[in-house]
């Protein structure tokens, strides 16, 4: 399988991406020119010059170094935001999903509540009852996500659960837990892996346009919907601000999507 | 999925990026396109010389003269007063004269004879009496004008002359008489049970535009009117559009949409200087107005210490945020009130900015920075404030965000927090906040009925400033200012409010604001009224 997805030209381009964006967030301090908050009003608007790659914002702050440290807000707290909700939405999946019945019956009509209304404006609701802040956008984002995911997961969990050898354990009484561990998840593993994939996107794009509205992340922290949210303020007199953090999010949000695209071509061959 | 095939795949990911490309291009073809077709045309583009298109950044809301929630400019259209202030001076407008008695303590103020409300309602003495009683019925919330607490009466002498009597003389009374709100005059038709504090039934007044029509949160369109009794304006229409985000009004106004954008709080420097150098549009600026300043909660744990007030008003740079942010528009300030404002002569010490000062006096009151999170602290406090900003603002974000960078050099932590315009205000009355933005309230108001408002919760001051010792003979001088009738006294207790102001480092001023307009080349005539509240739209014409 290893050796299928290396054949895969735009996984491996699109991992790569993804790969290197998080290194470069991860060694921020390391790798960016400037100090990311470090205004100085005289500067502003300066084009890109060997001090500031990129240029620099409406504070004279430099780009370049705003947008690696951007990457540590937007990317890393969405992927720590995905894997919340899929923690969240496994579990809750799998235990609707073996355990069929009332308990079933009420987790799927809580979910049916939750998926009626649209994610963005729920999440709007959310942060507007817990107030503004980076922490509150993720939590409501995890509350209102995982219901999609644990449905999913539920239909994934009868589906296999109704499989010869699935039934074979359960007559021969092998442990619940030993079923679920060793057969469902490493089986619906690789499913998951390709819907959070393709959902990423979402997500960044989610936390990033909360930041634009400013509800998500506060000043002077960099991130990218934030960044583009200043920008947006100078959108007649200075255009050329859009373009860095725009492209960072095009790109990034991209590349997870063609890679879950491409995940599916890998590990689910049967819907090609 | 079409998105499988690398071909399609690429041709689709190099459309996005070509559409980007020209989304981001500068409309170069465009220009020529419509330079084209007006020299294409066989007529010139003829100009409505009768209609000007005003972008506001929110409803005209509630304009009854006799309170606070409506949008200046659109009752300074409908209503008139009794005196007008001008840059010579008070002069008559609804009263074609006046008298004040000897004693300064009653005015006699003989009306115009040939004025009616747009609703027929003949203005005279007694309509003036039902305005002013239904302004007294409501004078709780007047009492930031000291005229209205030292009141002592009012009443018809006969047809066309109207006397106010007062309990003790006070010098700004005909400067109060003349502002925007609340001394102007509404048809009596229109009060409800013979007052207006539970809201009006119809908006007429006198004024040289009638409002005709008001699409909540869209438009409001305000004619002239046919029967005024002065000479009637040359615009025959004003739109006054509700645009509130400032990217949209400026490419509104390059666009054509709109004619004019108007105000302190509706251009940054960065778009008066992009019209400044464009072709077609032009600028106007008016001398410093008003003092945008910083105010201190005074009963804040932490910003009750004048250490840290003194600290932070030496660490701000003024003369970079003059450069920076107002590109020299607006020259930085150093006390509340600019010199040339009455009585406000006074010889006061600038904080000189001086980051080292700044750290000195930190480090001797006790703040000690945590080598940590680089935040001061003092007994177990930390040295972080919320700052709150208003976002419809243009500026005062940019503010915001400089000086936390800049503060944080000297170890204070600001959170800023930016609130839409009313929820600010509200905000600000509570007292329900560390640091806020504050600005004088520039001519015709400055000073005495800025710091008449200091007694009273009107907006931030009184709160900010209750934790100072000296805050109850701040307030007792300002009354006695503002009453009392020797020049010399008078003067002294001004210098005492100003100086003891200064000294406690309640305000920190950061540049003395001036007033501005962007607007296309076709309307002439762009002045400045006194107060920066009003937009003289009377003066303008279109050509």
């Amino acid at each position: 399988m290893t050796r299928k997805l290396l054949r895969n030209k735009v996984v491996l381009v699109t991992t790569s991406i993804i790969l290197i964006t998080i290194l470069i967030g991860a060694f921020a301090h390391q790798i960016a020119p400037n100090d990311p908050n470090e205004a100085s009003i005289i500067n502003k608007y300066s084009r890109s010059s060997d001090e500031f790659p990129l240029g620099t914002d409406h504070l004279g702050r430099c780009i370049l170094s705003r947008l690696i440290y951007g990457i540590r807000p937007t990317v890393f707290l969405s992927l720590f935001t995905m894997l919340c909700t899929i923690a969240l939405g496994t579990l809750i999946g799998v235990i609707s999903g073996y355990s069929i019945g009332i308990v079933d019956e009420v987790i799927m009509r809580i979910c049916d509540i939750m998926l009626s209304f649209p994610s963005q404006v729920m999440i709007l609701a959310v942060v507007g009852m817990l107030g503004v802040g980076i922490n509150n956008v993720i939590f409501a984002s995890i509350m209102i996500k995982w219901a999609w995911y644990a449905r999913m997961i539920r239909s994934m969990v009868i589906k296999y659960n109704n499989k010869n050898y699935i039934l074979y354990s359960k007559t021969i009484g092998t442990s619940r837990s030993f079923i679920i561990t060793r057969h469902m998840i490493p089986n619906i593993i690789s499913e998951v892996i390709v819907l959070a994939t393709l959902d990423m996107g979402w997500v960044i794009i989610s936390i990033s346009t909360l930041s634009f509205l400013g509800l998500g992340v506060q000043a002077p922290t960099a991130e990218w919907g934030a960044m583009l949210s200043e920008a947006k303020n100078v959108l007649s007199t200075n255009p050329s601000q859009m373009l860095a953090p725009g492209l960072a999010i095009l790109i990034i949000v991209s590349a997870f999507n063609l890679l879950g695209d491409g995940l599916r071509d890998v590990l689910d061959p049967r819907e090609v | 999925m079409f998105l499988r095939h690398k071909a399609i795949r690429i041709v689709f990911i190099g459309l996005i990026l070509i559409g980007l490309l020209i989304g981001c291009s500068p409309g170069g073809e465009e220009n020529t396109d419509t330079v084209k077709s007006e020299n294409n045309s066989e007529n010139p583009p003829s100009i409505n010389t009768e209609e000007l298109v005003y972008a506001n950044f929110r409803d005209i809301r509630d304009l009854n003269p006799h309170i606070y929630s409506g949008e200046l400019f659109a009752q300074n259209l409908l209503f008139e007063g009794l005196v007008k202030i001008t840059e010579d001076g008070v002069i008559p407008w609804l009263a074609k004269d006046w008298d004040i008695s000897e004693d300064g303590k009653a005015y006699t103020f003989y009306l115009r004879q040939d004025v009616s409300f747009t609703d027929g309602y003949k203005f005279d003495a007694q309509a003036v009496k039902a305005n002013f009683d239904a302004i007294y019925d409501n004078k709780d919330r007047h009492t930031w004008l000291e005229l209205i607490r030292l009141l002592e009466g009012f009443e018809v002498v006969d047809d066309y002359t109207f006397r106010i009597k007062l309990t003790k003389p006070y010098y700004p009374l005909l400067t109060e008489m003349a502002l925007t709100r609340p001394f102007r005059f509404i048809s009596p038709n229109c009060m409800i049970d013979g007052t207006t504090k539970d809201g009006v039934d119809g908006l007429i007044g006198t004024g040289a535009y009638v409002l005709t029509e008001n699409h909540i949160d869209e438009y409001a369109i305000f004619d002239v009117n046919e029967n005024y009794w002065g000479e009637k304006p040359s615009i025959k229409r004003i739109i006054a559009k509700v645009i509130p985000d400032n990217q949209i009004r400026t490419l509104a106004l390059e666009k054509g949409e709109i004619d004019i954008l108007y105000g302190t709080n509706m251009i940054d420097a960065d778009t008066y200087s992009k019209f400044d150098k464009m072709d077609g549009f032009e600028v106007t600026i008016s001398d410093p107005v008003s003092t945008r300043m910083l105010i201190f909660n005074t009963t804040d744990e932490v910003l009750g210490d004048l250490a840290v007030r003194q600290a932070i008003s030496h660490a701000v740079n003024k003369a970079e945020i003059s450069e920076g942010i107002f590109q020299g528009l607006e020259s930085p300030a150093d006390t509340i009130f600019s010199k040339k404002i009455p009585y406000c002569n006074v010889d006061l010490a600038p904080y000189e900015y001086s980051v080292e000062k700044a750290q000195e006096i930190l480090d001797n009151s006790g703040w000690i920075v945590n080598d940590n999170t680089k935040i001061r602290k003092k007994n177990g406090l930390a040295l972080e404030v919320d700052m709150y900003y208003n976002s419809n603002n243009v500026t005062e974000k940019t503010i915001s965000e400089y000086l936390q960078s800049e503060l944080m050099k000297i170890g204070v932590k600001i959170n800023i927090l930016g609130e839409e315009e009313q929820s600010y205000e509200d905000r600000m009355k509570n007292g329900d906040f560390d640091i806020t933005f504050n600005i004088s309230w520039g001519t015709p108001y400055d000073p005495q009925s800025f710091l008449g408002a200091m007694r009273m919760p009107v907006y931030g001051d009184y709160e900010a400033q209750q934790g100072l010792d000296e805050k109850q003979k701040i307030d007792d001088s300002i009354l006695k200012a503002l009453t009392v009738t020797d020049e010399r006294e008078r003067q002294e207790l001004y210098d005492y409010i100003l100086t003891t102001l200064h000294e406690e480092a309640v305000y920190l001023p950061l540049t003395y604001q001036r007033n501005r307009a962007v607007f296309s080349d076709k309307v002439k005539n762009v002045t400045f009224n006194p107060s920066q509240f009003e937009i003289p739209f009377e003066k303008m014409y279109i050509k």
